[in-house]
């Protein structure tokens, strides 16, 4: 049995008042003259948990005054409280003038076998002394992973202590297996931090075959990784990065399910989807827009004979036999064909296109039809997860346009347009199924959204990690409160008063819910937005310094360009 | 200059004197003498003085209400008997807020008492400062000893102390004007909610 533990060397910082509100919680008194007790500050006491001395960790909520000066004492701005105080006899230097009663929530012991924290079901006795959990210990018991372990991710340090001196690593397994989610407002950070998290995947000690789904070319800059001495093994190993642009961006029309032909073609009558049905089920497996119009044809004129019984209606339908054809061929033709480059008849991005270990492909889709974004990723999703399957259950080989053997992880941008809360997006049903089976074939899907109100909640609950930045909004709020089990409300509090680059970390890759201080990026950051007033000003010197060239020389070429410099 | 001598004491801190009148002193004190918030000293004893500051003024007159001869009953008024002493006084209010020990002054409860016929002496503005003076700073540790009492008189005490506190160490009176709206605040305002 061991008699004690080390206490370290950070001095007790409160005495224990009494049991919380809850029984996994307590109230510790402070002076805090240090201002160590930071909110989710990590403290410590020790105590006997089955007859052994164990040290047991908290997390720091609410804090409420114990004692304060009278308010009156401070209606003076050039006169401190405690100069007041002094004339009536108190000697503030003894300390103790203002008190707090601050709320801790027991995580419990750390098990070192199970690298998880053991709750010892009852609070300190009153009178415990309260201290700061040490550096080294927080660092130990908060991630489950080392620095530079296989499957860690580094994506930043403790946000209540000195930068870096607590780090935080992620566990990549558990992200890439059980999903995750980075949710913030506009503004606060969240494409950084994937960029960030998508340079661990892409480090020497990962070399995770990543896709990102940029629908606004914003991570483009990640292929810096490739070039990067930071990404770079001791073994020769550089990662790879793919940008694919929006005009190389191929989807087969045979791999469009009728759903997705249903979604892209617009206002189709009963007799239309009916007539269209028919067709698909004629074609096989692989086919073309012509062979579509073929089959629509032949699927009209049986549909036609079917309904010539009816000799009634006969002259009518014939009338509308021809008019319903020849509005999907029209359909077909302006979605699949003409306004397009996406959809080909034969072209496609295979899955190994798209991933391959230490790869990292950005897949932009800023000028594609808004439409045309839910059938890109609805079919990627799709086949990516039918490669996978079949891969795992050895029903594909090497040259088999669904052979994929490796794992994979897709991160997806602005995930709302995807999976909306409606549960109407073309991608939701893929996605769900992907969250819910895609572990069993290493298929990991990461979510980033800035409005997780209009988030489908089961696709965000069943993300079991969450990366949530600022959140002001109250109905992003409940959203997340309701999905997000492992966050408990003294942490919903915080959302709103993270900054910029600050996260709060929760789920099964964290062994805690841990605020975060993200790290700096390796690569750059291209998500800025642009500086209007700077290019409003640039503009109107050139217009005017135009002007005035057109006045002293009249034959003066044209004026300014219109199109704005990104300012850095 | 001795104003008068303690005659009862209501408490440790709360003593009753009364003031000198004519004929009994060279020099009979003045009513600005023993005004409201007037310091005094009280010899204890040789070496040792209560420091006390006036809190009330009572008059004393056994003559009020009594009839003249010619309304009093002829068995009243069989002997003539007029007082030989004359019984009226002033008494005032003293509350004791430290002592000086051979010359030092401290605040707060002292140990011992005055005993009665104590001679009570009106202390010098130059006293009444190096009785606040601590460390070189003002103070009213005292405070709590007036505020204790519960009384609206001390409270008016108390700010006067304060004001005049203001004008001798000008270097404190941020602090000391602080202070002394904070007592206001409670005796007028916070009283009347």
């Amino acid at each position: 049995m061991k008699d004690e533990v080390d206490t370290g060397n950070n001095a007790a910082i409160g005495i224990v008042k009494g049991p919380g509100e809850s029984s996994h919680e307590y109230v510790f008194v402070t002076p805090d003259r240090d201002q160590l007790v930071k909110s989710g500050e990590f403290v410590t006491y020790d105590a006997a948990v089955d007859g052994e001395i164990r040290r047991i960790f908290g997390r720091v909520g609410d804090r409420t005054p114990e004692r304060r000066y009278p308010s009156g004492f401070l209606a003076e701005p050039a006169a401190g409280p405690g100069e007041i105080a002094e004339l009536l006899g108190y000697d503030p230097t003894l300390g103790g003038d203002e008190l707090d009663a601050v709320n801790v929530s027991i995580l419990g012991y750390f098990d070192p076998i199970m690298r998880d924290f053991v709750n010892p079901r009852q609070p300190p006795r009153q009178g415990t002394s309260i201290r700061i959990a040490g550096d080294d210990e927080l660092a130990d018991v908060l991630s489950r992973k080392k620095p530079g372990d296989i499957g860690s991710a580094h994506v930043g340090s403790l946000l209540s202590r000195a930068r870096n001196a607590v780090p935080l690593i992620l566990n990549v397994r558990e992200i890439t297996s059980t999903h995750l989610a980075i949710i913030a407002g506009t503004g606060s950070g969240k494409s950084y931090l994937a960029g960030v998290l998508v340079e661990e995947l892409m480090m020497p000690y990962n070399r995770a075959a990543v896709l990102i789904i940029d629908p606004h070319a914003e991570c483009s800059s990640l292929s810096q990784v490739a070039d990067k001495r930071e990404f770079q093994g001791t073994t020769g190993y550089r990662p790879g990065a793919k940008v694919v642009r929006p005009e190389n961006i191929k989807v087969r029309v045979s791999t469009l399910t009728r759903a997705d032909l249903h979604y892209l073609l617009p206002d189709l009558t009963e007799r239309m989807m009916h007539v269209l049905d028919s067709a698909l089920q004629k074609l096989g497996k692989s086919w073309t827009r012509e062979d579509l119009h073929t089959a629509v044809d032949a699927a009209d004129r049986s549909t036609a004979r079917v309904d010539k019984d009816d000799s009634k209606a006969q002259g009518a339908q014939d009338k509308e036999m021809s008019s319903t054809a020849a509005a999907l061929h029209w359909r077909i033709d302006q979605v699949l064909k003409r306004s397009s480059t996406v959809f080909d008849d034969y072209q496609n991005l295979k899955p190994t296109d798209l991933f391959a270990p230490g790869q990292c492909t950005v897949l932009q889709l800023n000028e594609v039809d808004h439409r045309e974004q839910q059938v890109v990723v609805a079919t990627l999703l799709r086949r990516l997860f039918d490669a996978r399957r079949k891969t795992w259950k050895d029903q594909a080989s090497p040259d088999d346009e669904y052979y994929l053997p490796y794992p994979v992880f897709t991160l997806i941008e602005e995930a709302h347009n995807f999976a909306p809360h409606s549960g109407d997006g073309l991608a939701s049903g893929i996605l769900k199924q992907i969250l819910s089976e895609g572990r069993k074939f290493g298929v990991g899907v990461g979510l980033i959204s800035q409005r997780p109100g209009r988030l489908d909640p089961d696709v965000l609950s069943q993300c079991m990690t969450q990366f949530l930045l600022r959140i002001v909004n109250p109905l992003d709020q409940d959203t997340i409160a309701r999905s997000v089990e492992s966050m408990g409300r003294d942490l919903m509090k915080e959302l709103p008063s993270l900054s910029k680059g600050q996260a709060l970390l929760a789920g099964r890759a964290v062994n805690t819910p841990v605020l975060c201080r993200v790290r700096a990026r390796y690569t750059d950051h291209t998500a800025e937005d642009l500086d209007a007033p700077a290019l409003w000003v640039q503009y109107q010197k050139e217009e005017a310094e135009n002007a005035w060239k057109s006045a002293a020389l009249p034959a003066t070429p044209p004026g300014p360009s219109r199109r704005g410099m990104p300012m850095k | 200059m001795e104003i008068g001598r303690i005659v009862k004491s209501n408490s440790h801190v709360d003593y009753v004197a009364q003031v000198y009148g004519p004929g009994e002193t060279a020099a009979p004190p003045q009513a600005d003498d023993y005004g409201f918030g007037q310091f005094m000293l009280i010899h204890a004893e040789p070496g040792r003085a209560l420091v006390a500051a006036v809190y009330d003024t009572q008059l004393l007159n056994p003559e009020f209400g009594r009839l003249g001869p010619r309304l009093s009953s002829p068995q009243d008024t069989a002997v003539f008997a007029p007082d030989y002493l004359c019984e009226q006084a002033v008494l005032v209010g003293l509350v004791v807020l430290g002592q000086r020990m051979d010359g030092v002054f401290e605040q707060g409860i002292p140990r011992a008492s005055a005993g009665v016929n104590a001679p009570v002496q009106k202390m010098l503005n130059e006293e009444f400062i190096g009785f606040h003076r601590y460390s070189e700073t003002p103070a009213l540790h005292y405070a709590r000893i007036l505020q204790a009492q519960g009384k609206p008189l001390l409270f008016e005490l108390l700010e006067q102390i304060a004001g005049r506190l203001e004008l001798a160490f000008p270097e404190k009176s941020t602090a000391l004007r602080t202070l002394r709206a904070n007592l206001m605040w409670q005796s007028r305002v916070q009283v009347n909610r």
